[in-house]
C-alpha cells in the first residue's frame, strides 16, 4: 500500500516538474531581448553580422522553438541547459559553486522565520484582542507589506553605516588575502542577511500559526479541556498540536518565499549566491542559468512538497497510515 | 437529610450583544442536593449552557457572573482562576454536549484521560495506566487496552462518549454536570447513556442539562425549569410532572410525546429582548393585563416548591 502511495506521489511530481518545466521555457522565452542584442548595444552596434548569426547558431537559438524545446528537456532532466553564455563555462557548474553560500544564508532564515513565527503566533493567539496581539499583528503587516530589499537597505545604514558594527556586504573582509577565509568572518558578514531574510519569512508562518490557533481554541475540546482542570500551557499544548498542522503544509510553499527573497537580500548584500547569479543572468539574458536556476528552485519547491506529505501521518493520526 | 451541595442565589450574567453588554440571564437560583439528579430544562437558547459554564468559570470572554454560587459553602465567584482550576475536574466535572467533538482529536483516549488524572491526582506510570483501564472498563467498553491505545477519530459515537464521561469523571468529582447528553441521540442509545449516567453519579450529585423531559423524568429528582433566562419553576420531579404550577412547565409538559406533542404557541424570546413584564406573558394562555406589566418573583408554594407566577394553577 505504501509503496502505491508513493510510487504515485512521485508520478504526480514527475508530471508537476514537467508542467513547470515548460512554463520556464516559454516565460524565458518571451522576455524582450536577448544576451547578444544585449552586446550589439554594449558594444555601439559595431559588431559584424556574421558573428552575430555565428553566435546564434553555435547556441542552437536560431532554430524552430518546438526543436529548442525538444534540447531543452533532454537537458532538464539530466539537469544540464547548457553554457553561460556570460561565463561561457556550463550553467550547472555555475550554480554548484554558488548553491553553498545560498543554503549558508536560506537554512537558518528558514529555520529562524518558522521557529518565531511560531512561537508569536501562538503568543498572539493566546492573548488574542490584547494590545500586544494587536501591535504584533500590525508589526507583520508592515513586514510584509514592504518588500525584503527595503529591509536589506535599512539594515545596511543603520547597522553597518551609522553604527558600523557589521560589515557593508560581501562575505569575507580583505585579511582573506592574508589569512585566508575564516568562518568567524563568514558568519559575521552573513548575520545582517540571514537577519534580514528571517524578518521577511517571519509574517507568511506568524499569520498562519495565530488564525490557525484562533480557530483551534474556540473548538469543544479546547472547553471540554478546560472544564477539566487542566493547567492553560497543556490546554494550549491540545491546541497547538492540531493547529500546527496546516502551518507544517505551508511551510512547504514558505520556501518559494525564501528563494525569492534570497534573490533580492543576496543582491542588495553582495553575497556571492545563487540569487546574485539570478539577478546577473537576468540583467544579461543568461538563458542556460536562468533555465538552471528556476528547474533547480521548481525541485526544491516539489521535493518540500513531498516530504510533507509523506511526513503528514506521523503529524496527524486522522491521515491514515499507509501499509498499517 | 440531604445536604443542599450548589446553590446559587441571584445569578445573573452579563453577556456582550449586538448593542453592547447586557445583563442577559438571570436572577437564576438554582439549588443541588449532595445526592441524586437535578434536572435544568428548558427551551435551546434559555440561558442553560451559560449557568453550567458560569458554574466552572467558563464564560466566553466579556461576560461576567454576579451574584452567588456557592458549592460546598465556598463561593465560586471569588475564587481566583487558580483555585478554580484545581476544582473543575476534581470537585466539579463536566460532560460536553458534543462527545465527538469534544476529544482533542491527535491525542489518544488514555492520554486524555491520564492527563486529568495526571494534574489532580499526581498519578503516573503503572499506577496511571491501570487506572484509566479500570474506568474504561467501569465505562462499559469491551476492550479498554485497545481503547485506551485508541484515537478519537477511530471510536464509534458511542464509545467516544463513553471516553469523554471517563475523563470527565476520573477524579471522582462530587457534582456532575452533564450538559445535554441525550441530545441527538436514538431512543436505545438513549436510555444506555442515562442509565450509564445514572450509575456513575451513584452517591453524587448531579446537574442534568437538557431540553429532554422524558430523559428528566427517568433519572432525576428533582427538577428546575427555565425560560428566557430565568428561572420559573423548582420542585421534586414527581410534584412538577403531577401537578405543574407554572404554565410554561405544563405548556412543556403537553408537548412531550406521551402527552400527545402539543405545541407551545409562539417562539421563546430572544434574550437581548425580553418583554418587561412576566417574560411568559405573551405566550401564556391565561396571562392578564397584570401579568404583562409586573414581573413576578418566586414564591414559595410548599417545602422546596417554588414558582415564578403571580396565578399558579
Amino acid at each position: 500500500m505504501y509503496w502505491n502511495y508513493l510510487v504515485k506521489r512521485l508520478a504526480i511530481s514527475i508530471i508537476t516538474f514537467f508542467i513547470a518545466a515548460c512554463i520556464i521555457f516559454l516565460l524565458l522565452r518571451t522576455m524582450p531581448g536577448d544576451f547578444v542584442s544585449n552586446l550589439v548595444l554594449s558594444f555601439g552596434n559595431t559588431l559584424p553580422q556574421e558573428t552575430v548569426e555565428a553566435f546564434y547558431r553555435a547556441n542552437g537559438l536560431d532554430r524552430p522553438l518546438h526543436a529548442q524545446l525538444v534540447t531543452f528537456f533532454s537537458g532538464a532532466f539530466t539537469f544540464n541547459t547548457g553554457t553561460s553564455f556570460l561565463y561561457g563555462v556550463p550553467a550547472g557548474g555555475l550554480i554548484a559553486d554558488r548553491i553553498g553560500w545560498t543554503l549558508l544564508l536560506l537554512i537558518p532564515a528558514a529555520v529562524f522565520s518558522l521557529f518565531i513565527g511560531v512561537l508569536l503566533g501562538v503568543w498572539s493567539s493566546w492573548k488574542q484582542g490584547s494590545g500586544t496581539d494587536s501591535s504584533l499583528l500590525a508589526f507583520m503587516m508592515a513586514v510584509r507589506a514592504i518588500p525584503s530589499y527595503w529591509w536589506g537597505t535599512m539594515a545596511i545604514l543603520f547597522f553597518a553605516f551609522l553604527i558600523p558594527f557589521f560589515p557593508l556586504g560581501g562575505y569575507t573582509s580583505l585579511t582573506v588575502l592574508d589569512s585566508g577565509l575564516s568562518i568567524q568572518d563568514v558568519l559575521w558578514h552573513a548575520a545582517l542577511p540571514v537577519v534580514v531574510l528571517t524578518l521577511v519569512g517571519i509574517p507568511g508562518t506568524y499569520y498562519l500559526m495565530r488564525n490557525s490557533m484562533i480557530h483551534t481554541l474556540q473548538e469543544d475540546y479546547i472547553l471540554f479541556a478546560r472544564a477539566r482542570g487542566l493547567p492553560e500551557t497543556r490546554v494550549v499544548r491540545h491546541a497547538f498540536r492540531c493547529a500546527l498542522l496546516p502551518v507544517i503544509t505551508m511551510s512547504a510553499l514558505q520556501i518559494a518565499g525564501l528563494i525569492m527573497g534570497s534573490v533580492f537580500v543576496e543582491t542588495v548584500f553582495s553575497w556571492p549566491g545563487v540569487g546574485l547569479l539570478t539577478t546577473e543572468a537576468l540583467q544579461n539574458r543568461d538563458l542556460p542559468v536562468l533555465e538552471a536556476i528556476f528547474l533547480l528552485d521548481t525541485v526544491a519547491i516539489i521535493v518540500a512538497n513531498l516530504v510533507v506529505d509523506l511526513s503528514y501521518p506521523l503529524l496527524d493520526p486522522r491521515v491514515k497510515r499507509y501499509g498499517e | 437529610m440531604n445536604s443542599e451541595l450548589l446553590a446559587t442565589r441571584k445569578l445573573s450574567i452579563r453577556m456582550c450583544s449586538c448593542s453592547g453588554p447586557q445583563t442577559l440571564i438571570g436572577p437564576v437560583d438554582l439549588s443541588v442536593p449532595e445526592k441524586g439528579i437535578t434536572a435544568l430544562v428548558g427551551e435551546s437558547g434559555c440561558g442553560k449552557t451559560v449557568v453550567s459554564l458560569a458554574i466552572l468559570g467558563l464564560l466566553p470572554a466579556g461576560s461576567e457572573a454576579k451574584g452567588v454560587i456557592s458549592f460546598n459553602g465556598t463561593d465560586l465567584l471569588s475564587l481566583k482562576e487558580k483555585e478554580l482550576r484545581e476544582m473543575r475536574g476534581k470537585e466539579i466535572a463536566y460532560i460536553p454536549q458534543n462527545p465527538a467533538t469534544a476529544l482533542t482529536p491527535v491525542l489518544s483516549a488514555e492520554d486524555q484521560i491520564a492527563e486529568t488524572l495526571y494534574y489532580h491526582e499526581g498519578l503516573t506510570g503503572a499506577s496511571l495506566h491501570r487506572k484509566v483501564i479500570s474506568l474504561l472498563e467501569s465505562m462499559g467498553l469491551y476492550n479498554p487496552e485497545h481503547v485506551a491505545r485508541s484515537c478519537p477519530h477511530t471510536l464509534s459515537g458511542g464509545m467516544r462518549r463513553r471516553v469523554a464521561i471517563a475523563a470527565a469523571l476520573a477524579c471522582s468529582p462530587r457534582l456532575i454536570i452533564a450538559d445535554e447528553p441525550t441530545s441527538g441521540l436514538d431512543s436505545r442509545t438513549r436510555k444506555n447513556v442515562l442509565d450509564l449516567l445514572g450509575r456513575s453519579s451513584e452517591g453524587r450529585a448531579m446537574l442534568l442539562i437538557t431540553h429532554d423531559l422524558e430523559a428528566a423524568l427517568s433519572v432525576s429528582d428533582r427538577i428546575t425549569v427555565m425560560y428566557a433566562g430565568e428561572v420559573v419553576e423548582t420542585g421534586d420531579i414527581m410534584d412538577v410532572f403531577d401537578s405543574p404550577a407554572h404554565p410554561y412547565t405544563r405548556a412543556l409538559l403537553s408537548a412531550t410525546p406521551s402527552r400527545g406533542l402539543i405545541p407551545i404557541p409562539g417562539n421563546s424570546p430572544l434574550l437581548s429582548t425580553i418583554p418587561e413584564g412576566c417574560r411568559f406573558a405573551p405566550r401564556c394562555p391565561h396571562s392578564t393585563a397584570r401579568c404583562r406589566l409586573r414581573h413576578p418573583s418566586l414564591t414559595r408554594l410548599s417545602g422546596t416548591r417554588v414558582v415564578r407566577c403571580d396565578m399558579p394553577c
